[in-house]
């Protein structure tokens, strides 16, 4: 029981990022809560596997990218990623910058789900070669990939924002 | 607005909005008291039941084969006992291989060939397992019967399943007819039946790996 004690106090302490995982690929409430659930018990399933050579934030990300690629719901579609960032009260330039957010995540939203698992952890600050590592893909196709997102999400969040 | 753009705005630590509000550690322990919901895992549970199912036939078909006074019959719930026999092990391995994998944590792209490859490999295994007994099945019936036949015993159900046919060239057609109904059936049945359980999940998996692979 120690070890679920362990565990239970890593997941609480790392818990935003399944939330994150979670948001990025479902679109109700109900599909989130799921995930997470799944998420959480794979991680569970896994702990004893984990020998703490990565950060458990990393080793967390990558179990819950792998689950959620791998849950699977006939008929769904991607969801649509939430605006969960506010921006301090400046009246319109706030105005502008969250509609152009806004606009940004729609189009993350609209990305394949491999896609949106390198979108994640671009934002979430790692390395391309720590993507390639997690990914089980070379850090050159990590960048190759990068490239050709980044250039789809600035033409398809214009048109977002435009439209 | 770029994807660099929104980083260095989600850097900004004062610009997160509250997120979602935290499970408890008590919440989450009730999480893993739940069942995981995952093809994967389902499949696991499949296989699991499967071999439950393995070993409950086990008795039965061993009463059948003991106590029924027929010989064919016996014969062929004998032959279905080995087979009961021969796929515990196979299913168990199965079952304890899948769920080892769904243990680790394996860097993405592995962990779909790994789960692809498996599934693949179950939903091959289970349509060869399925046809192959056909001829099996055909065949000791058939011989069977045909002993039966020529001993002398009659199974009355089964003479008056024959009655209206009188001929030769009628049985014969008719269990012509019988074996590519049954064989057609079984053949689509199960095809259908392992596309609508795995094939647009294998599909959504394939996707995925072909992705990566670019």
């Amino acid at each position: 029981m120690q070890d679920e004690k362990a565990f239970i106090d890593l997941l609480a302490k790392h818990q935003q990022i399944v939330f994150k995982v979670c948001r990025m690929y479902m679109d109700t409430p109900e599909d989130r809560s799921d995930l997470f659930q799944e998420i959480a018990l794979q991680a569970w399933k896994s702990f004893g596997n984990f020998k703490g050579a990565a950060l458990f934030s990393t080793w967390l990300y990558r179990v819950a990218i792998n689950t959620a690629l791998t849950f699977f719901k006939k008929g769904k579609r991607t969801a649509n990623v939430e605006l969960r960032v506010t921006l301090p009260e400046i009246a319109e330039e706030k105005s502008t910058i969250e509609e152009q957010m806004q606009a940004m995540y729609k189009a993350i939203g609209m990305l394949s789900h491999i896609d949106k698992a390198l979108v994640m952890l671009y934002l979430e600050d790692y390395n391309y070669q720590d993507i390639g590592q997690m990914l089980g893909i070379t850090a050159n196709n990590v960048a190759v990939k990068m490239n050709r997102i980044k250039l789809k999400l600035k033409e398809q969040s214009q048109q977002y924002y435009q439209g | 607005m770029e994807l660099d753009d929104l980083k260095n705005l989600l850097k900004d630590q004062s610009a997160l909005a509250p997120s979602d509000p935290p499970a408890s550690p008590a919440a989450l322990q009730q999480l893993l008291k739940s069942n995981p919901q995952s093809p994967i895992n389902k499949m696991v549970r499949n296989l699991w039941l499967e071999l439950y199912i393995t070993i409950g036939f086990l008795v039965p078909f061993s009463f059948v084969v003991y106590s029924i006074p027929i010989w064919s019959i016996r014969v062929y719930f004998a032959v279905l006992l080995g087979l009961c026999w021969v796929l515990i092990l196979p299913l168990f391995l199965f079952a304890r291989k899948i769920s080892k994998l769904s243990s680790t944590a394996l860097p993405v792209k592995k962990n779909l060939e790994t789960i692809y490859a498996l599934m693949k490999l179950y939903v091959k295994r289970y349509m060869q397992f399925v046809m192959g007994l056909l001829p099996i099945f055909f065949a000791l019936a058939f011989s069977l019967g045909f002993k039966e036949g020529q001993s002398g015993k009659h199974i009355p159900a089964f003479d008056k399943l024959l009655t209206p046919f009188t001929s030769l060239w009628q049985i014969v057609t008719v269990t012509v007819l019988y074996i590519v109904f049954v064989a057609m059936g079984t053949y689509y049945f199960t095809k259908w039946y392992l596309k609508k359980l795995y094939g647009q999940y294998l599909e959504h998996l394939a996707a995925m790996m072909a992705e990566l692979e670019e």
